[in-house]
């Protein structure tokens, strides 16, 4: 499986790419906002993780540029957050083309179980 | 008598020491050899003497004197506070010869009452005790702030008379009387200079030991802030339709003059080509003032639309909260992620000292994210910001959910535990994930004290009379009633040296309290101190 992580906390991005890699799946980093979208707007990943507290470009800032491409359509997107999300923001996320919102701190074998689910969906 | 506590003593009327025993002694450190027939004013603080001129008046009137309380000196010179109790000493002929004192030390009640003043009074929140009656009987600095009347003036009083609306506050401590307490009641305070203050009540009952009601104890919260928000963006919206409004009429007005004006024209002007150029002339005059009102519109907007963004930053919003849960929830995910991959050699194989090690680092960083989940649910109950998502619930569903995340693991322990929906197909409305968050608190609680292998807990529901009422039974080892009182405190914890080790916040009954009372329950402990504790989630029904 293809995975993205966008985390501006280089820690948590790169522990969270050493264990999915090790788990044998392919993984890139972006740690800001910007260059995460980059990446997306050339190449679809089968699963995008996405922190939502980021300076400057947030993960909000991400999803609402996909948005405006279009390009949110095809690419599944699940956001992580070590803030307190209330029901209001991620009713929105949802309604915007984010698939699910998590809770930092997850365990990561939780969160590799929840992106299992995107391995066998084809993205055209 | 030598072996009282109190201070007995006894002096003629020029204050004359006749009697001392041991517990005047050691109260005010003169022993009877350096006092008898010595002056009483000895154990005057200054300034006081003139009180036992007032005593002699009195008694000479045949009145007894109870309970008096005055400072008295020692004879290393520090105060202490006294009850004095006096009465005369007659002769055989029934005349008064002298005075009898008992004398009893009362600094530590006067400390411990000063202390929960201390505390009543830090509240920011205006707080009042209500008599059955509806009168004030006692209020804190808040109170007298925002009433703008002075504490002697409020006690007494009908409590209802300091709001807009006293019928209204009147129907609220009723229903505190009849249902046991109110919350969010909302009320408006007018200040003795007429200013108004927009308040929501919360407001409970308070007991004696014995259960008996004694009053209403209730506290405001100020609204305005809030308030004002809400009139801002209601003035700002009309002034917006306001404006659209405007900006349509003159349009339209526009419009009529220049239909009028080129009616003229064509009247007037026979000549074509002074009839095309005046107009142009009009239409472009119309095009200018349409243009200029567009951009004066838009500028009210933006100028209006600056003023109440401004005026919402100055409005309280826990940002402070949200950020440091934040903050300290991120170290925590790497932390515990390396944790995992460390446990389940990942990252090559460990020994056993070094598992250990690691599953000590994890349990702790775990009991550090409870903790940090725990102290957010707290402030946010404080500042009742704590958000409700009430839905409907089956409750066959939430037991079984209940039976299948706990039944398995607790079976493995050999504890037993068992479900007792009350009925088939029920459906209630409530925060089920809050109402789950206390369940797991109550069982989690459970677990830690049921005995080893041969534990027991059942949870269910039940009807009683109007009720729903939830409860957690266990067969641990009980609590204490002494205990009991204290039990729903913030960090309180049963046995703070020994059980500290099986971890837990001491906030989890404390937010249980919380969530079910705004859930519009109430929380309460069975438990004969030997052996099981039930919980019960009493809900209207």
């Amino acid at each position: 499986m293809k995975i993205l992580i966008i985390d501006d906390n280089a820690d948590i991005a790169k522990m969270f790419s050493k264990y999915f890699t090790i788990k044998g799946h392919s993984c890139s980093v972006a740690n800001d906002g910007r260059s995460g979208l980059n990446l997306i707007e050339n190449k679809t990943f089968d699963v995008v993780i996405l922190d939502l507290a980021m300076p400057e470009f947030s993960g909000s800032d991400v999803i609402d540029a996909l948005c405006k491409s279009g390009k949110i359509e095809n690419q599944n997107i699940v956001t992580l957050t070590a803030s307190s999300i209330s029901y209001e923001d991620e009713s929105t996320m949802k309604s915007k083309g984010v698939h699910s919102c998590l809770k930092k701190p997850i365990d990561p074998d939780v969160l590799l179980g929840h992106l299992q689910q995107f391995e066998n969906i084809k993205t055209i | 008598m030598e072996s009282s506590e109190d201070a007995i003593l006894s002096m003629d009327f020029d204050g004359i020491v006749t009697s001392w025993n041991t517990g005047s002694e050691k109260m005010f450190g003169y022993s009877s050899k350096e006092i008898m027939g010595k002056s009483i004013y000895s154990i005057y603080p200054t300034g006081k003497e003139s009180e036992f001129d007032e005593i002699i008046a009195k008694l000479k009137k045949n009145e007894r004197i109870e309970h008096f309380e005055t400072e008295r000196k020692r004879k290393d010179g520090s105060l202490i506070y006294v009850s004095l109790s006096i009465s005369p000493i007659n002769n055989e002929k029934g005349n008064i010869v002298g005075i009898a004192k008992i004398i009893r030390d009362i600094s530590g009640q006067k400390r411990a009452s000063a202390y929960a003043r201390s505390l009543i009074e830090a509240s920011l929140d205006p707080l009042v005790t209500i008599s059955a009656k509806g009168k004030v009987t006692d209020v804190n600095e808040a109170t007298v702030k925002i009433t703008g009347v002075q504490r002697e003036n409020l006690i007494g009083s009908d409590f209802s008379d300091y709001f807009t609306e006293p019928k209204k506050a009147r129907e609220g401590y009723e229903r505190v009387f009849k249902e046991g307490f109110v919350a969010d009641y909302p009320l408006s305070i007018r200040n003795s200079s007429g200013q108004i203050t927009d308040v929501l009540y919360n407001a409970s009952v308070y007991k004696d030991d014995k259960g008996n009601v004694l009053g209403v104890f209730a506290a405001a919260r100020d609204i305005t802030e809030r308030k004002k928000v809400e009139k801002l963006q209601a003035e700002q919206t009309d002034t917006k339709e306001k404006l659209q409004a405007e900006q349509t009429d003159t349009k339209e007005k526009l419009q009529a003059e220049y239909t009028l004006a080129k009616e003229k024209l064509q009247l007037e002007y026979t000549d074509a080509k002074e009839k095309r150029q005046a107009e142009q002339t009009l239409a472009k005059e119309i095009r200018q003032a349409e243009q200029t009102l567009a951009k004066e519109t838009r500028q009210a907007e933006q100028t209006l639309a600056k003023e109440v963004s401004e005026k919402l930053k100055g409005v309280a919003k826990d940002e402070f909260s949200a950020m440091i849960t934040h903050e300290l929830n991120t170290p925590l995910v790497p932390i515990l992620g390396y944790c995992k991959m460390l446990k389940t050699s990942m990252l090559g194989k460990i020994d056993q000292e070094q598992l250990e090690a690691i599953e000590v680092i994890e349990k702790n960083a775990k009991r550090l994210e409870a903790l940090i989940a725990d102290i957010m649910d707290v402030r946010k109950l404080d500042l009742n910001q704590l958000k409700f998502r009430i839905d409907d619930l089956s409750l066959d569903e939430f037991f079984s959910n209940l039976d299948s995340d706990y039944g398995k693991v607790l079976e493995n322990k050999k504890c037993q535990f068992t479900t007792n929906p009350y009925a088939k197909n029920l459906v209630i409305k409530t925060d089920k994930s809050r109402l789950r968050q206390v369940f797991d608190n109550l069982i989690g609680n459970a677990i830690k004290f049921v005995p080893e292998n041969k534990g027991k807990i059942e949870t269910g529901c039940m009807k009683e009379n109007n009720s729903l009422v939830f409860y957690v039974r266990d067969n641990g080892i009980g609590i204490s009633q002494e205990k009991q009182k204290e039990l729903f405190q913030k960090f309180y914890q049963i046995d703070t040296s020994e059980r500290r080790s099986i971890g837990g916040t001491g906030l989890g009954l404390a937010i249980s309290k919380g969530i079910v009372e705004k859930l519009g329950g109430t929380i309460s402990v069975e438990s004969d101190g030997k052996t099981g504790t039930t919980f019960y989630m009493k809900f209207l029904s």
